[in-house]
């Protein structure tokens, strides 16, 4: 990375404030304290008021909860829908396979491009190519916007024509979808589909051409992994130090706990302390589950099997979209409509476990109904929420290489470091106030 | 030709805030006026995508903390304060006010674009919209007719009222 090396009394920052941190989704602020040169404190303060969402699922019918946790997001609804849905099906002790199952793979295929494109290019190009925002960054690269914006649309259309719209779908149930596509219906996205593959190589190619510092963490990562398939929906939780346990033992393993100057709870594997959700995690983890056309991208892009340099994730990002659109096309090529839109689902009293990747990470939710099917309790353990301590632990780290650097350069590449994360404040708990202080 | 098309932005499912898009329903039932009409939910790809080619666009969406219930707010592109004021209305990451930036820095932006925020009161679950809403959006229908240069008169022609250019 570039640090131009000025002289330290010059250089020495005593109090960094950046009223809002830009390109992040959510309200919060961070703290980093310098003592004679060196961190003394680093605080990620989510002052985004508590929502209260796991609260007033309390009592509603367990057919209403995906309607109202797609409401906690609107980059990764299907997300929350996805993972509540099969946390519900497991209360109820119904598995969806087939054409059903594939058509969830396809809608959550549709969230990872319009999620990956947005950040790629819109959200974190804007850091590596030295712009404040996409917007100032479009007057001079056009071209790159418009690929963001043409990958983006085919996201936002196939969510669409999944989920009834592109914000917060309506369309997926538990047990299923109110309506299944035909295969008529599907073929038009597809066109767009071969086209946004194209777009997906572009990206791994702009990304493997930016300037990355020099900077590997010993992450403990933690993703789903599945006998078959790269995680979207299903499989076991697995972690770079040998976990391997059911989305159901999750608690067991992985603890929340509250922090004084945070509204969102911090999460810890129990005995190991933090861990790393999200693209770097699931890729690292499930290298041999991508296609060998990402497979093949990922190498010409200069990536191992495993990516510990946490600046690289817009890398893995496009990757991912590469993944992503190449999965929308298997499934749609092969897609035999279901018989039924969504199969019946009684309720029955009992406790189901959920986990899905978001575009940020792993997603797990619990939800204990009742005979009726009223909802008894609810746990969601949002990507961000499980990300926020080793977003902590990088700046601790960081930050000491950026000594030779200006308050407004040391700000800009801790910015740039809370944004490898794609976070997504407004699930933990809208700007990010950074703060740096030398004492 | 010149395309004049009004995008009404919002969910109709959520009380007040689907003011712009009731905008949008209503001036479609005038059907001489020379103009579209377009509803959405004010994504930024949808936005760019439905004014493409458009020449004269009007954008009517339900705002927060610019005035009462059921106030109108109109502006242009250009007015930088009040559209940063209408993105923290949004709900969505890339909303309007990214929409017209990057339309900007792009070359796409409509020629004329026009903006009419109407003040929303409650936003909770289901449709319809408060009483001073409802006037809200029947001045920006107004507005609009009038700044096209269509006068709505009071005979209606198979349902649809007639309007005279």
């Amino acid at each position: 990375m570039s640090t131009s090396p000025r002289s330290a009394a010059a250089s020495r920052p005593k109090s960094i404030v950046v009223e809002a941190l830009a390109r992040v989704e959510g309200e919060g602020g961070l703290t980093i304290k310098l003592r004679g040169g060196k961190v003394s404190e680093v605080k990620l303060r989510i002052y985004e008021p508590p929502r209260f969402f796991e609260a007033f699922l309390r009592g509603r019918d367990f057919r209403e909860v995906p309607d109202v946790t797609a409401r906690i997001c609107g980059i990764c609804p299907v997300a929350y829908q996805m993972s509540s849905i099969h946390a519900l099906e497991a209360a109820c002790g119904v598995r969806v396979e087939g054409s059903l199952r594939a058509l969830r793979r396809l809608l959550y295929c549709g969230e990872w491009i319009e999620s990956h494109a947005l950040h790629v290019y819109m959200l974190h190009a804007p850091d590596f190519l030295g712009y404040e925002s996409a917007i100032h960054m479009a007057k001079d690269h056009a071209p790159l916007v418009h690929k963001a914006l043409e990958l983006k649309k085919t996201g936002n259309e196939l969510v669409a024509l999944l989920g009834g719209r592109e914000i917060h779908p309506i369309n997926a149930k538990v047990g299923g979808f109110y309506r299944a596509p035909t295969r008529s219906e599907l073929r038009p996205i597809a066109e767009k589909l071969e086209r946004a593959l194209e777009l997906s190589l572009e990206a791994v190619r702009f990304a493997a051409s930016l300037e990355f510092p020099d900077f590997e963490q010993d992450y403990e990562f933690v993703s789903l992994r599945h006998p078959d398939e790269y995680p979207l929906n299903e499989g076991r939780i697995v972690s770079s130090r040998g976990l391997d346990i059911p989305v159901a033992d999750y608690e067991e393993h992985f603890v929340e706990e509250h922090v004084p100057y945070a509204n969102a709870l911090h999460s810890v594997h129990k005995g190991q302390g933090a861990f790393h959700v999200g693209p770097l995690a699931r890729y690292s983890l499930n290298f041999d589950r991508l296609p060998p056309l990402a497979q093949e991208a990922a190498r010409s892009a200069g990536l191992g099997a495993v990516c510990r340099n946490p600046f690289k994730s817009i890398v893995v990002r496009a990757v991912e979209l590469v993944f992503a659109c190449h999965e929308a096309l298997r499934i749609i090529d092969g897609y035999e409509p279901p018989k039924a839109p969504a199969l019946a689902v009684a309720p029955r009293a009992g406790t189901g476990h959920g986990a899905s990747e978001a575009p940020r990470g792993l997603l797990y939710h619990r939800y204990a109904i009742d005979a009726s099917g009223l909802v008894l309790s609810a746990k969601i353990v949002p990507p961000t929420a499980q990300n926020q301590k080793t977003i902590e632990n990088d700046l601790w780290h960081f930050v000491p290489m950026l000594t030779g650097l200006t308050k407004e350069e040391m700000t800009w590449k801790c910015e740039q470091a809370i944004r490898n994360y794609d976070p997504c404040i407004s699930c933990a708990t809208h700007f990010l106030k950074l703060e740096l202080r030398e004492e | 030709m010149t395309r004049r098309l009004v995008i009404g932005i919002g969910n109709p499912e959520r009380g007040d805030d689907g003011a712009g898009r009731e905008v949008a329903r209503r001036l479609a039932a005038w059907s001489d006026c020379g103009f579209e009409t377009y509803e959405c939910g004010g994504e930024a790809t949808s936005l760019m995508d439905a004014w493409a080619g458009a020449s004269e666009v009007v954008l009517v969406d339900a705002c927060r903390g610019a005035g009462t219930r059921g106030s109108v707010h109109s502006f242009g592109p250009e007015d930088a304060l009040r559209l940063t004021r209408l993105r923290h209305a949004s709900t969505h990451s890339l909303g309007v006010a990214a929409a017209i930036g990057l339309a900007r820095a792009l070359g796409s932006l409509p020629k004329r674009l026009v903006i009419h925020a109407i003040e929303a009161g409650a936003t909770g679950d289901g449709a319809g919209l408060s009483p001073e809403v409802d006037r809200g959006v029947q001045e920006v229908v107004n507005l609009v007719m009038q700044d096209f240069g269509c006068e709505p008169c009071h005979e209606t022609t198979a349902g649809h009222p007639v309007t005279r250019r």
